[in-house]
């Protein structure tokens, strides 16, 4: 039997994964099982593409000193110049590919809470049920920006204040015993950049991240079956961010918690999936059966 | 000849959020409770061929003098669905008692909001039907995605 090296050949993202990947958002209607495949392969395409985006801008700078060095020498030995182009050439070759790795690089929260949930979840979604989802995976960019401000420097020379709103992930699903949940995610990023001169009279800069992620779930129960207790709904209500609405489709219940993340780089940590679960089992503890089958 | 399988249908409970019954096709019973199950929701322990349920009520009980937690391993790339003592560490974390669904009257620890008092039904809107058939595909589209707007506006 003839050898072949199919098996280890790399597949060529599907054509929904490489619009992900370009667009950087999807929406749409699909079953769960489509969803997790879809959102599994970008998130694989990801993995393998993030370790690769350091080394690739290291190596970039790397060669152009190298090319300036050998430049330098080249005023001495003429042809020390021709090293010179190469890291020059070299140089260039790792910008393309650092400039096509970063194009498949995505915001890694979806794949850190998106997916995960989705499959805690799996159990819960009919499979022939369709979930609507928008899910944005570009991250914080220049279109997202809502602010921008100069504080009051204090010590500082200079503090700049940049705000960017994320709303990047908005679901609605079906359940099985035909209630329906939603879930919105949106991800404010506030970073602030001190300048400041040392003592020394070298100017100094800083930069902070402050991720705050602010969780929205609702369930919609299915009225045949499930009503909100409102006893339990209004004593809840004390406690949490809790509104119970009507809605022409039915009443739906709704739970919004905040999440606070810091770093000096973009943080990514984000919500965990199991927090998303307690939220909606805390809006699964006020239901009651509105009619015994 | 009794049916072992007591009509054909797993009696195993599915879920996280609402605890409903499997309802595919059963192979066996289980050896401790004798609830029907399906090949998916047999395990074949020590005694035989027993539910998830009672099979991991048994390692619970056998491991709780040791009380070792393990780490949920939420691997996004596994295609496998939530097992069963995930979803009962989930229900214990969160103190959650599930809403049980179906009509198999094989009840555990976690089903006690199945007895729950009822009350009336409200009264079912014009709108609250749509959708429910494939016809109503574009309608429902539309309205779910109202729904979802207006939930994410307000």
């Amino acid at each position: 039997m003839p050898r072949t090296n199919q098996a280890i050949k790399p597949r060529a993202p599907s054509p929904a994964a490489r619009s992900i990947l370009q667009l950087k958002r999807i929406y749409g209607r699909r079953p769960l099982n489509e969803w997790r495949a879809l959102l599994a392969e970008v998130a694989a395409i990801d993995r393998t593409s993030e370790p690769l985006v350091g080394p690739a801008r290291r190596k970039i700078f790397g060669f152009l000193f190298l090319a300036a060095v050998f430049a330098v020498a080249a005023t001495f030995f003429i042809y020390v110049a021709v090293l010179s182009v190469v890291s020059a050439g070299m140089a260039g070759f790792y910008l393309v590919r650092w400039w096509r790795l970063r194009s498949t690089d995505v915001s890694n929260d979806f794949r850190n809470v998106l997916l995960k949930f989705l499959r805690i979840m799996a159990e819960d979604i009919p499979a022939k049920g369709r979930i609507s989802m928008l899910v944005d995976v570009s991250g914080p960019t220049k279109q997202k920006l809502i602010a921008e401000k100069q504080l009051p420097p204090g010590r500082c020379k200079k503090i700049v204040e940049k705000v960017y709103s994320d709303p990047w992930c908005h679901m609605q699903a079906p359940l099985s015993n035909g209630s329906r949940m939603l879930l919105g995610i949106e991800n404010r990023y506030t970073v602030q950049q001190r300048t400041w001169t040392n003592l020394r009279g070298k100017t100094k800069a800083k930069t902070k991240w402050k991720k705050l992620v602010k969780v929205t779930v609702g369930l919609i129960p299915d009225p045949e079956r499930l009503c909100f207790d409102r006893d339990r709904v209004a004593r809840r209500s004390g406690q949490e961010n809790l509104r119970l609405m009507q809605k022409p489709r039915g009443e739906i219940c709704r739970l919004t918690r905040k999440f606070k993340f810091k770093d000096r780089q973009l943080p990514e940590a984000s919500v965990s999936p199991e927090e998303l679960v307690g939220m909606f089992f805390v809006l699964g503890s006020l239901l009651k059966p509105s009619r015994r089958s | 000849m009794r049916d072992p399988t007591q009509g054909g249908i797993c009696h195993s409970k599915k879920g996280l959020l609402f605890l409903e019954d499997c309802g595919e096709l059963a192979v066996d019973t289980c050896s401790l409770c004798a609830r029907p199950v399906c090949a998916a929701h047999r395990v074949v322990g020590p005694e035989g061929p027993v539910c998830p349920e009672c099979y991991y009520r048994d390692q619970r009980d056998a491991s709780d003098e040791d009380d070792d937690t393990e780490e949920d391993d939420l691997d996004a790339d596994t295609d496998a669905p939530l097992s069963y003592p995930d979803r009962d560490q989930y229900y214990d974390k969160y103190d959650y008692q599930p809403v049980v669904t179906g009509s198999s009257h094989y009840f555990s620890d976690r089903d006690y909001r199945t007895f729950e008092e009822t009350t009336e039904a409200p009264t079912k809107g014009p709108a609250a039907t749509a959708g429910e058939g494939p016809e109503d595909e574009e309608g429902a589209d539309r309205e779910e995605r109202d729904d979802l707007d207006h939930f994410l506006e307000s």
